[in-house]
């Protein structure tokens, strides 16, 4: 059960098979041909292949623009934002709008960075936020009042000026930059959630899913690094004690650790003691699952880290926690981060799952909307699923395919 | 002659820096550390439990669950263990499923993403992008309910497809097998005919191996049990028979009914991991190096021998692992059945908590129930993964 | 066999080396698993001494110099470095490392940190020195391996020859008593092992010690003081470079120079 278990990160990473014969535009008829019909079978699965996703497409663009009935979605929007119960005066409200700000900031200003030390053009710096401003902008179109259109704009120009800021950093000064970063997520996280750090029982929608998310790999980072070096350890303890704990931690799904948390979790607490609310409780699950995942992958760049770079470090007469601190983690980590957008991905897709425990969640939140009176059995779990399907996907495929073009371009840069 | 060398002798060792002694001391004040909590913890639970009125051991187990499992002949009156035993053998149902679909859908488009068909392609991209980033709760979620509940119509109006299958939210039902006189014996041939087939299959691999003739081995082997079949089949006057599904109002008689949870289950996460498995199918190919593929045009191998002697069998190679995890994954999703009603392990659990069993007894075992599927199929994975591993110094 | 070739390690000693010998190996074994790799290995190595260690692959060569800075553990038998004996105890191993520098055949530069960090990570980690003087240390000891130029560098924008001429500075920067070299241009195309030798020798005309394994002949005939011809995780036959090339005493030894010759 050691070795084998291993995700799709492990695989080699190759590059894409060149284009067959060339672009479109430099050829067409050569390229129709090759592309589609390159052979008597070939050209039956075009003519069979076009005309279904032909269909399929317009009764997509029925659906969207004909059928679909997406004033529910209007009318839901703030609740599938924050969720049903959370407050809706005029105080609390801002408090989500300053965390998107402050990340808009640190978003812009990463990017400038990134802008100036790559010396990449404004276009592909612009490219990973597409998806996001896209959906940014269809968000402010489906609200029904013009403040939040108001404040989508704000978002943006701070998004804009961060990014000019960045750029005008001279290089040398953003080696502690990420300081920076750090800050502006932090105090993003408090401007929520004000002096106690757990979430209060009354979020709901993306708010919680993205709360639950970011804070889950954020305190489970540390406790994987942990248990990737514990599985490493010659120290047979220590490495049979991390090695159960992975593995127990990962056989089991997501939904039964959610369960136990939320209904066993109070028998192992000290008696008379209240247990924590349910979305702490739930995020405390979360991060002892997660956990788990992020000590293998931090395991996958340990081992990425060749035999040879130690032995220069024995060599060298290097103390092993200098080993560890300026030779190994740095080149372990690096190799590691795709993995750990990925893992974030996978986390924010899996708080889902909180709407099983009684969270209302996206998910959970659409389903109430359907049992409000004005929407009650009239099939309206349709568009709202599309929707929510929709804001999962553009976060979940803007993310990784900016953590695949990390991956692609540390594999250039390295060695 | 020996060179006995001066010798600085370093100082005494205190025995706070002996490292041998500094190990065990840290690694058994962690062991003991560690097992301090988890009995502070037991304590706790035993307190708690007590205080509570609830049982504190695995004695629950044998009282009655209380509630009907649909789509099985199991009565609320039979125990909690026999009610787990009933929803393990429903999660081994939509999981063994589950994998054999999810494994020909991925290979299927895996394949696809690479061919030089544009449209293809195209389609393949599109379904392993969409699928892949989005929940699979939210797919499970709409497949049961905007597929199975709401598209399906009720029992009363169901649909009936050329009188061969009856749609309805209730239950899909489909024909089935029926057996009439004779059955087991028409069993016996079929078995016996396999076992023809499989030794005819194993005279034309010898018989390619001696000569280098083609040998079409699976055509013969299928042929042969295609003829003892049919044989049988008239020698035993029609042992077998079709029943079709017939709606008599509320009531549908024949075939036999396809729990809708479980349909919706199955579709959803087959869908899932066919997109996951398409990626690790994909990747496997594309990692057999290309000089392999130059090679095998060198040696004027047609396409499907370069495939299937070259290519399949290192990518395979590169493949077991992630897809033994993909198969771990689509069993531990099973367990999302449980916001859709469909009773396999987890829902079970549920059901059970819900009626007064001990929480934390009950997903104690849940987790057990997991670890085993875990387990098993990580060591079918690494037998495999053994046999295939590649000699090299 | 082992009486004789004590008698021409004694020999050899005492020709090569002035002062205190600054390694003791006596009667070392190694074993990985249930292969014997080193098989009672006695050699003294003096100051300033340049010892080339020749021999087929898989006979141990390797392995002995990598004993030498405990990259290895060996089994059984004494080795000392500059009088320190080589234990168990942690401190004598760091001891020992800080005064053996090595050469590896991979380079084994570290990826992330360019040129003069590669260098200045020892200087500052290990000998606690401030970044300025650590940082013209590592300068001068680019100069003496002329790559000045490229210390802003990252190892992986310099040629095979270049990143080995880093390597040998990075080593040379502790200011270590004894060098080792592991088949230091192994790795390197044919046009670089140039560059790499002239380095190895100038180091050896400035009076470091030094134990070489290198299958470059005109290196050993030329620079070493002693060559090691080893065989089977044997010391076969120890002698000076003229006494080899021009007639060794064992088949062994002659039937491999025949072949790479």
């Amino acid at each position: 059960m050691t070795e084998m278990i291993t995700g799709i990160g492990d695989m080699p990473i190759v590059e894409a098979p060149p284009k067959p014969y060339g672009r479109f535009r430099d050829n067409p008829r050569g390229w129709l041909k090759a592309n589609l019909f390159g052979s008597k079978i070939n050209g039956i699965f075009t003519i069979v292949l076009g005309a279904g996703l032909l269909y399929a497409m317009a009764r997509l663009l029925k659906y969207v623009f004909i059928s679909g009935r997406w004033e529910v979605v209007r009318s839901g929007l703030t609740s599938m934002m924050i969720g049903l119960n959370y407050p809706r005066d005029t105080a609390s409200l801002t408090k989500p709008w300053i965390a998107v700000g402050l990340l808009a900031a640190v978003g812009g200003l990463a990017t400038g960075v990134a802008l100036r030390r790559r010396g990449s053009t404004w276009y592909e710096a612009a490219r990973p936020w597409l998806p996001v401003v896209m959906v940014g902008a269809l968000l402010a179109s489906l609200t029904e009042t013009a403040t939040p259109k108001l404040l989508a704009a704000v978002v943006v120009v701070i998004l804009a000026i961060a990014t000019v800021i960045g750029t005008r950093i001279p290089p040398e000064r953003t080696r502690r930059i990420w300081i920076v970063y750090w800050l502006g997520v932090v105090v993003a996280a408090f401007a929520l959630t004000g002096r106690e750090l757990g979430a209060p029982d009354n979020w709901g929608g993306l708010l919680l899913a993205l709360y639950v998310a970011s804070f889950g790999i954020v305190i489970s980072f540390p406790l994987g690094l942990l248990l990737a070096l514990g599985r490493r350890s010659k120290l047979p303890v220590v490495h049979w004690l991390s090695v159960l704990y992975i593995e127990l931690i990962r056989g089991v799904p997501l939904i039964t650790l959610l369960f136990a948390g939320d209904l066993a979790l109070r028998f192992f607490l000290p008696v008379g003691t209240e247990p924590p609310g349910r979305i702490m409780r739930s995020i405390i699950m979360i991060v002892l699952f997660s956990a788990a995942y992020l000590a293998e992958i931090v395991r996958g760049g340990l081992q990425a880290v060749p035999k040879g770079q130690l032995e220069a470090c024995q060599s060298l007469a290097l103390g092993q926690f200098t080993t560890l601190r300026r030779v190994v983690l740095p080149q372990a980590l690096r190799s590691v981060l795709p993995g750990l957008v990925g893992q974030f991905i996978s986390l924010f897709k899996d708080t889902t799952l909180l709407g099983i425990i009684g969270l209302r969640e996206l998910i959970g939140v659409a389903e109430t909307i359907t049992s409000y009176d004005e929407f009650r059995n009239q099939g309206y779990l349709p568009e709202l699923l599309t929707f929510v399907g929709l804001l999962f996907w553009v976060c979940c495929y803007s993310m990784s395919k900016a953590s695949r073009r990390l991956e692609t371009r540390m594999g250039v840069g390295v060695r | 002659m020996n060179v006995t060398a001066p010798r600085t002798p370093l100082p005494a060792v205190p025995i706070w820096r002996n490292a041998l002694l500094v190990r065990i001391i840290v690694q058994a004040a962690l062991l003991a550390s560690v097992i301090g909590v988890l009995l502070y913890l037991l304590s706790n639970l035993t307190t708690n439990l007590k205080n509570t009125g609830l049982p504190t051991g695995y004695g629950y187990l044998d009282q009655p669950y209380g509630s009907d499992i649909p789509f099985s002949s199991f009565r609320p009156t039979q125990s909690i263990w026999d009610a787990l035993k009933v929803g393990y053998g429903n999660t081994v149902r939509v999981a063994s499923v589950g994998i054999l679909v999810s494994l020909v859908l991925g290979v299927i488009i895996g394949v696809a993403r690479l061919s030089t068909n544009f449209l293809v392609r195209t389609a393949a991209t599109l379904y392993v992008e969409t699928i892949r980033n989005i929940p699979v709760y939210l797919l499970v979620f709409a497949s049961f309910f905007v597929i199975i509940q709401q598209s399906l119509p009720p029992i009363t109006e169901a649909f009936e497809w050329f009188g061969t299958t009856v749609f309805s939210n209730r239950g899909i039902y489909v024909p089935w097998l029926d057996g009439y006189a004779n059955s087991g014996t028409f069993m016996i041939v079929l078995g016996l005919g396999l076992v023809v087939a499989a030794v005819v299959a194993a005279w034309r691999t010898k018989r390619f191996d001696t000569t280098g003739q083609p040998h079409h081995r699976l055509l013969w082997g299928l042929g042969v049990i295609v003829v003892i079949g049919l044989i049988g089949y008239i020698a035993l006057s029609a042992p077998v028979g079709v029943t079709t599904p017939e709606r008599d109002g509320r009531v549908v008689v024949g075939g036999i009914a396809v729990n809708p949870s479980y349909a919706a289950l199955l579709i959803a996460l087959s869908l899932y991991t066919a997109s996951h498995i398409a990626e690790i199918v994909r990747g496997g190919i594309q990692a057999v190096h290309h000089g392999q593929t130059e090679a095998s045009f060198a040696l004027n191998l047609t396409a499907f021998q370069r495939i299937r002697l070259v290519v399949l069998p290192q990518a395979f190679r590169i493949m077991i692992p992630p897809l033994a995890n993909q198969f771990l994954n689509i069993t531990k999703n099973s367990s999302l059945a449980v916001a859709i009603g469909y009773y396999e392990i987890t829902r079970v659990t549920q059901t059970a908590a819900n009626n007064a069993a001990p929480a934390p007894q009950a997903y104690s075992i849940l987790m057990l129930l997991y670890l085993s599927f875990s387990l098993s199929i990580s060591l079918v994975a690494n037998i495999i993964n053994r046999q295939l591993r590649l000699e090299s110094r | 066999m082992t009486s004789e070739t004590t008698d021409l390690i004694a020999g050899a000693a005492v020709a090569g080396g002035t002062g205190e010998p600054k390694i003791v190996m006596e009667h070392v074994d190694k074993w990985f698993g249930s292969f014997q790799a080193l098989k009672d290995i006695s050699i003294t190595v003096g100051n300033q001494e340049v010892v080339v260690v020749i021999g087929p692959s898989g006979s141990g060569k390797s392995t002995l110099i990598r004993c030498i800075n405990r990259l290895e553990t060996h089994d059984k038998g004494r080795i000392l470095v500059g009088g320190t004996e080589l234990t168990r105890d942690p401190r004598s191993v760091s001891a020992i490392r800080k005064q053996v520098g090595m050469v590896f055949q991979q380079f084994n530069l570290f990826p992330h940190l360019t040129v003069l960090d590669n260098i200045t990570l020892g200087l500052r980690n290990v000998r606690r020195i401030a970044k300025k003087p650590a940082e013209e240390m590592a300068m001068k000891q680019l100069v003496r391996v002329q790559i000045e130029s490229q210390a802003k560098k990252y190892p992986g924008q310099l040629s095979g020859g270049q990143q080995q001429r880093v390597a040998i500075a990075r080593a040379l920067a502790m200011e270590p008593d004894v060098m080792l070299f592991d088949e230091p241009t192994s790795a390197l195309d044919p046009e670089m092992v140039k560059e790499v030798l002239e380095a190895m020798r100038e180091l050896a005309g400035s009076g470091m010690t030094m134990i070489v394994v290198t299958h470059e002949m005109g290196f050993a005939r030329e620079v070493a003081d002693r060559v090691v011809f080893m065989a089977d995780g044997q010391i076969v036959e120890v002698g000076t470079p003229d006494y080899f090339f021009t007639g060794a005493r064992e088949a062994r030894t002659r039937k491999f120079l025949s072949q790479i010759l």
